[in-house]
């Protein structure tokens, strides 16, 4: 039995779920286009800074951009003399035996040339710039992070709210049910912009976050409702039967063995879900309630440069690309994990 | 089953009762008040002959209940010591001019005319640092209308009051009675008073008469509002919802039925490029090419009616409507198909591999009968879902959309409503959405049931 | 998997390529695009005070009608209650006022409704004698009744006007004197008391009271809390009249607007357009209208504003034909998107001026800004001159003061503050902000110089200059937070003064009274004057000032004023405003003026206009 089962490698669940997504080619250069993706999400800052990745200063060798993640993140400081951070200014006082390596875009998104103000793509700036002078370009990279963070995140929190409220209320039925229900319907009726603005508000610190997580607290209930209604497909056919039968708990009943069946839905709805709230982070900061000014995001270029159609044609483009390209892409995954997961398929 | 939706159907009022007490509740938490937009907009500045004074901010607020605590007023038992502690507090040099200073007199200002008397006892006969007099002095002055200035002395002022409330000669010598009997309360007065003075049973008293009550920002009932832009939202979510039907069921069928063929993976694609361009991009794209800027000049950019609309025939009247409508029609509906086909395409497509489809198969029937007959009935229960959110869609519009183009809609109402804090807007918005949905989510239940015989809505016996 | 891995090193190393290689060309420059809009630049100064920007040789024609885009509508059409500047500016035309401002000397006397008026030597009581030959849009004539009325609907408590009845809390009676005589008596004089007391829209009686609630009271009476509590007519009467049909007067058949003006209000599609006729049975229509404006009543058979919110759908919309005047479109528009030959040709683009100028306030109470060696550094931080040229395409006119440029007020001795980082480290360093900790920003007995700096979502300059100063003080070791707030919370804050630093616009007049803003009794939630700015002989030149009789003394007081200002730098004063606009060429009698909005529609006329003379009603 034990030897049965290790003597056949090529039929594990994995193993099938792979080969199936494969045979979807679109699937698959999607899924290619999302490594790119998080390799921009990971190493941001280093694809666009206006400090240098590597810098030889009098004899001394800085590393900059890492200098910085402590200064952020680890409490470090500045050394005295880049106490200023303008180490555009130093390399051009660099002396015999000086160097620097620069980021591929050497403009950090917050730095602004106001007399380099709405220029068309070029070698410079392969996106251009926008009203106060700073890189398109760069302002994408950084931006990337805020896109994808925000549907991971508030899809991650709203698929796990809405698959255990929802498999309780289809699974149980009764009372269970019922309060599931009412929550259910007091989420969805909640005036989630009044949230938004309220937190917005109260909250000193302006952070996308704070929009991820109203995004995932609120947006559970169409997950929830889904779940509950597989679920009450699912609870009278036979295996459920038969597992109940066999004496499995409920947990296992409902996690190993109703769950996996009623997956599908659930996965096309958080994978449009992912997409959604990068369309939704674009309408928000079209409404103001987005990110922070200084948080460049793909919405926020996307919305502040809409006005200015016609002219400013890179400042729309680009960013509208990016969101595009995302969503398109995400969506085609999901489409492609759907068809693979099928368990019907599985033959 | 029956007995089922009646239980439902009287769920709906705690319900109901539960979702506007916290959406009462948060957009009373919210910050800002309605008062800001007196004193300006963002786009125009800030007028400098209109002034942010207190006075005017707090008659304001008078104006709409607003000075009065949300839930219950209990204040009108808690005044005296609450007068005791902000007494403390001023001597101790809270600053005039800081949020701190308003934040204490705040409860006594709550208890409203049943501090009345105690207040004018404390101003005449109590032995009031000057700063508390003052505050005394500035609390009845504000919620009575006194004509006390800042300006008069001290002593005056508690001569005014005293005349005020125990009666005087006015003027012109004319004997004046004094108000003070009619801030005498009965115990049951009083207890009247914890609801009578407090907004949130205020607004549900005058909801069970079913009276939404007035704008605040520009006295109009909002029943008003709201049977002007129903209508206006409605052309929209409508059409668009049977567009979005009439074209995404039919591709996710053909979708399903014809899965991995080229057929499918184009719509597919299609479909998802479609609902992945951002509205508002489109919406300011659209404008730019067909608005008849540099470009094409096929349809007009903003409103519902062209100017001397009420002159043209009938026929002409529709036409011009249709004129204004197409652009943000279609940009209100193209992101849809995709979800709608996308459910679509996948509960056919589990449907088809289900035993009872092989099993109609097998018996020979043939595909077009499989797939109409027997598949489409059983796939269509993901949409029946999503039917449910159709009904409070259909009045909520769309904000982004409704603004761009200038379409006075639901969503653009709502929306400045919230940026307003118009309060009896956003109530009345939101308890007919709560309505609709509750509605929505029992018919699909319904309808559920009747769609699929499995399904049972029994407690796990 | 490796095929597709290989293609993402390939791009990944040609974007690091690209990119490098333009890393060495980058001296792109973007100068000259201000240089010529082929617009005409409004220029007030001097004694110039209209300006015409169409062709005057042409004989002057009747008929036609304009369609003007505004961006916000009105939430209602009540004088009174009304506190959107659209509305007052829409009813403008439809209401007249006892006196006006007079368009040769700017000074506010020029009669209208009353043929002449008289102050009182002591400066408390005003006589205005009304004309005998008004009527009224529905035929009815105006009489003395009807002044009276409105300003105790006006004075009424419980009329939802509190800001406007603020202005008029020193009237303490008006009554009617005769048939013709209106007599109002304030407890104190105050130098812009006319502009208010003649100032106020007349409403017809028969209209707004026809039961005559307010008949029995008087302005004692209003101000009298015994008499107000008592008597339920009061409080009935502002009801009625908060909720008037007349204030809102929305579709195809609403009844209009009575008013006495030029205008006949006609329209009002609700989200979509406002419209007005002319009033051919104008009472005044046979003598001179506004000199120097329109010398015979209005030109135009019909004007339409309509509601566009959208700037991109606006501009689109004048291009289209869909409208034919953009009072106020974004600057990128102006001079990036409107330079086209065909453009040019068929519209007229005008910057003008308006009297609303920006500023940056400094919360004076907060640790940082409390020293004014500070405040004149973070002046001198500001590069202003760079951010008007950049983001702001030269519009600002800068300024160093509160009062209007223009205006009688403005000190022009008075220097500006340069932009000079260097000396503003300097100041800052003598002011003990210093970096005593090593940790990259300065401080201050344990303080640090990190403050945040409030945007109100909706302004877009705002925005950019606090990115431009969060990026510019974080090199000089200053930390700059930004936080976009919506109005209604931007303005609670204000008030409550929960705030470091803001940006915002105020809207003046020709002639602006201090007080409110800048006297030490206004601070905090008891007045503008919420950055907290105290001096004690500020306070004194402001008090004395408003209740000055002569004119030139007074300006003297204001003009050292301003030597305080700028001393003290409460604000950083930034810039006056000029907006953009276009409107088509078929318009001639185009003028602009120096007070609020910058236009009047009285002198406009169409030159294509086919009918050469007023349709007789």
């Amino acid at each position: 039995m034990m030897n049965d089962t290790i003597n056949r490698p090529a039929r594990t669940y994995t193993s099938i779920v792979t080969s199936q997504f494969k045979k979807n080619k679109l699937a698959v250069y999607s899924l290619h286009v999302i490594y790119v993706l998080l390799f921009v999400f990971v190493f941001a800052d280093f694809l666009a800074n206006d400090k240098p990745i590597v810098m030889s200063y009098k004899d001394n060798l800085y590393f900059p951009i890492f200098h910085e993640m402590g200064v952020d993140y680890l409490g470090m400081n500045w050394q005295k003399e880049f106490q200023t951070q303008q180490f555009k200014l130093i390399s051009k006082h660099f002396e015999e035996g000086d160097w620097a390596l620069w980021a591929p875009v050497p403009y950090s998104p917050q730095e602004y040339h106001l007399e380099r103000k709405l220029t068309p793509p070029s070698w410079a700036h392969p996106f251009g710039t926008d009203e106060l002078g700073r890189d398109v370009l760069s302002q994408m990279i950084h931006g990337s992070r805020v896109s994808l963070l925000v549907g991971f995140v508030a899809v991650s929190i709203y698929v796990f709210i809405g698959v255990i409220l929802g498999a309780l209320a289809g699974f149980y039925g009764g009372w269970i049910d019922i309060v599931v229900q009412r929550f259910i319907e007091v989420m969805i009726t909640f005036p989630r912009m009044f949230l938004i603005i309220t937190i917005v508000a109260v909250i000193e610190t302006q952070s996308i976050i704070n929009i991820m997580i109203i995004l995932g607290f609120t947006g559970w209930t169409g997950v929830a409702r889904f779940t509950r209604g597989e679920f009450l497909k699912v609870k009278n056919e036979d295996y459920v039967h038969a597992a109940k039968a066999l004496g499995y708990s409920d947990f296992r009943t409902i996690f190993r063995h109703v769950l996996p069946n009623t997956l599908t839905p659930i996965l096309v709805s958080a994978t449009f879900g992912i997409a959604a709230a990068i369309l939704i982070e674009s309408g928000l900061s079209f409404l103001g309630f987005g990110a922070p000014p200084e948080q460049a995001t793909w919405g926020s270029l996307l919305s502040s440069a809409r006005d200015m159609l016609p002219s400013g044609w890179w400042l729309t483009t680009f960013p509208g690309l990016a969101i595009f390209i995302t969503v398109t892409v995400y969506n085609l995954v999901g489409e492609g994990l759907r068809d693979a997961l099928d368990p019907r398929l599985k033959q | 089953m029956l007995n089922y939706f009646i239980k439902r159907i009287l769920l709906i009022f705690p319900t109901l009762f539960g979702i506007s007490l916290i959406t009462f509740f948060i957009i009373k938490l919210a910050p800002g008040d309605p008062t800001a937009f007196k004193m300006g907009d963002q786009q125009s500045g800030m007028s400098s002959d209109q002034n942010l004074a207190k006075q005017i901010v707090e008659q304001t607020r008078e104006i709409y209940g607003l000075d009065k605590p949300v839930l219950l007023n209990f204040k009108i038992y808690t005044y005296e010591s609450n007068w005791a502690k902000a007494v403390q507090s001023i001597d101790a040099g809270v600053e005039i001019s800081s949020k701190a200073y308003d934040d204490i007199l705040e409860p006594i200002k709550q208890a409203d005319e049943v501090a009345v008397p105690f207040l004018v006892t404390q101003i005449l006969e109590a032995d009031l640092s000057e700063p508390a007099l003052q505050a005394a002095l500035e609390i009845l002055t504000v919620k009575q209308k006194l004509a006390i200035s800042a300006e008069m002395s001290l002593l005056n002022q508690k001569d005014y009051v005293k005349d005020w409330f125990y009666g005087g000669v006015s003027d012109n010598g004319e004997p004046l009675s004094g108000v003070g009997t009619d801030f005498e309360f009965s115990a049951v007065n009083k207890l009247g008073k914890i609801f009578t003075q407090a907004q949130y049973p205020k607004w549900l008293f005058r909801m069970l008469t079913l009276d939404f009550g007035v704008s605040i920002k520009d006295n109009r009932p909002v029943w008003e509002h709201i049977r002007d832009a129903v209508p206006v939202s409605l052309i929209f979510t409508l059409t668009s919802f049977i567009i979005a039907y009439l074209i995404a069921i039919p591709i996710g069928i053909y979708s399903a039925t014809n899965q991995y063929t080229t057929g499918d993976k184009i719509t597919t694609v299609i479909l998802f490029i479609l609902y992945s361009l951002p509205n508002f991009w489109m919406a300011t794209m659209a404008i730019v090419f067909f608005g008849g800027g540099d470009f094409l000049d096929w349809f007009p950019v903003s409103g519902l009616h062209s100017v001397g609309y009420e002159t043209m025939s009938w026929l002409g009247q529709k036409m011009d409507l249709l004129h204004h409508i197409i652009l943000p029609l279609i940009i209100w509906t193209y992101g849809s198909f995709s979800a709608l086909s996308r459910y679509m395409r996948g509960s056919m497509l589990e449907v088809i591999r289900q035993d009872y489809i092989r099993t109609a198969r097998a018996k020979g029937l043939s595909e077009r009968v499989v797939t109409y007959k027997h598949a489409l009935k059983n796939s269509l229960i993901p949409i029946i879902t999503m039917l449910a959110n159709l009904l409070p869609l259909a009045i909520s519009g769309s904000i982004i959309i409704e603004s761009i183009f200038s379409i006075p809609g639901m969503g653009q109402m709502a929306f400045n409503a919230v940026l307003f804090r118009d309060y009896p807007i956003i109530m009345a918005v939101s308890t007919l959405s709560a309505i609709l949905t509750l509605f929505g989510i029992l018919v699909s239940d319904l309808l559920y049931a009747l769609v699929d015989p499995r399904i049972t809505f029994e407690g796990k016996s | 998997m490796k095929k597709s891995f290989i293609i993402q090193i390939i791009l990944l190393v040609g974007a690091v390529i690209w990119t490098n290689i333009g890393a060495k060309n980058k001296e792109v420059m973007n100068d000259g695009f201000n240089a010529n809009a082929g617009g005409i630049k409004v220029d007030l100064t001097g004694d110039i005070k209209i300006f015409d920007s169409s062709p005057t040789d042409k004989a002057v024609k009747k008929g036609g009608t304009l369609v003007v885009a505004w961006s916000a509508e009105p939430e209602n059409l009540n004088y009174y209650t009304s506190t959107s500047a659209n509305a007052k500016r829409f009813l403008d035309y439809i209401y007249e006022t006892l006196i006006s401002y007079d368009y040769a000397d700017w000074s506010y006397s020029r009669p209208i409704l009353a043929k002449k008026f008289e102050v009182s030597d002591d400066g408390k009581t005003y006589r205005f004698y009304l004309r005998d030959n008004i009527t009224w849009h529905d035929g009815e004539p105006m009489t003395i009744d009807d002044v009276v009325f409105s300003m105790k609907a006006l004075m009424n408590p419980f009329v939802d006007d509190a800001p406007l009845r603020a202005y008029y809390d020193k009237v303490i009676d008006a009554h009617a004197e005769g048939d013709s005589v209106f007599v109002i008596s304030t407890s104190e004089y105050y130098f812009m008391n006319l502009e208010f007391l003649g100032g106020f829209a007349i409403m017809p009686k028969h209209i707004w009271d026809p039961k005559g609630y307010m008949d029995e009271f008087t302005i004692a009476d209003l101000n009298d809390p015994r008499v107000t509590r008592e008597r339920s007519e009061i409080r009935q009467f502002a009801d009625d009249f908060n909720a008037h049909s007349q204030g809102r007067p929305v579709g195809f058949d609403a009844e209009p607007i009575i008013g006495s003006g030029p205008w006949r209000f006609d329209k009002w599609i609700t989200g979509e357009y406002m419209s007005m006729v002319r009033n051919d049975s104008y009472w005044n229509k046979d003598e001179i209208y506004i000199p120097l404006m329109a010398e015979d009543g209005t030109n135009l058979d019909k004007i339409i504003i309509k509601t566009i919110q959208d700037p991109t759908a606006m501009l689109t919309a004048l291009k289209s034909g869909e409208v034919d005047f953009l009072p106020r479109m974004r600057a990128i528009q102006y001079f990036e998107q409107t330079n086209t030959d065909d453009f040019l040709d068929q519209f007229q683009k005008v910057t003008y001026n308006v009297p609303a100028y920006s500023y940056i306030g400094w919360n004076n109470d907060k640790p940082y800004f409390q020293d004014k060696r500070v405040r004149q550094a973070m002046t001198m931080l500001v590069d202003r001159d760079s951010y008007n040229k950049y983001i702001g395409y030269d519009l600002g006119v800068p300024t160093i003061g509160p009062f209007y440029i223009f205006g009688k007020q403005y000190n022009h001795n008075v220097p500006r503050w340069p932009y000079d980082p260097i000396r503003a480290v300097e100041l800052i360093e003598e002011a003990g902000w210093i970096d005593h900790d090593g940790d990259g920003i300065r401080d201050k007995d344990g303080v640090p110089f990190s403050f945040i700096f409030s945007v109100s979502a909706g302004s877009r300059g705002a925005k950019y200059l606090s990115l431009m100063m969060k990026e510019d003080l974080r090199k000089i070791g200053i930390n700059v937070d930004i936080r976009q707030l919506e109005w209604s919370v931007y303005v609670e804050n204000l008030r409550d003064r929960q705030f470091d630093v803001v940006m915002l616009l105020w809207i003046g007049g020709l002639e602006t009274d201090p007080y409110q803003i800048w006297h030490s009794d206004n601070i905090g939630s008891r007045g503008s004057n919420y950055i907290g700015f105290r001096n004690d002989e500020a306070d004194s030149l402001i008090k004395n000032a408003r209740y000055e009789i002569d004119e030139v003394k007074r300006n003297a007081m204001y003009y050292r004023l301003q030597e305080i200002f700028h001393d003290e730098q409460p604000y950083t004063f930034m810039f006056y405003q000029r907006d953009p606009g276009a409107y088509t060429k078929r318009f001639n009698g185009v003028k602009w003026i120096p007070i609020r909005p910058g236009y009047n529609f009285a002198s406009w006329w169409d030159n294509q206009s086919v009918s050469a003379m007023a349709p007789s009603n």
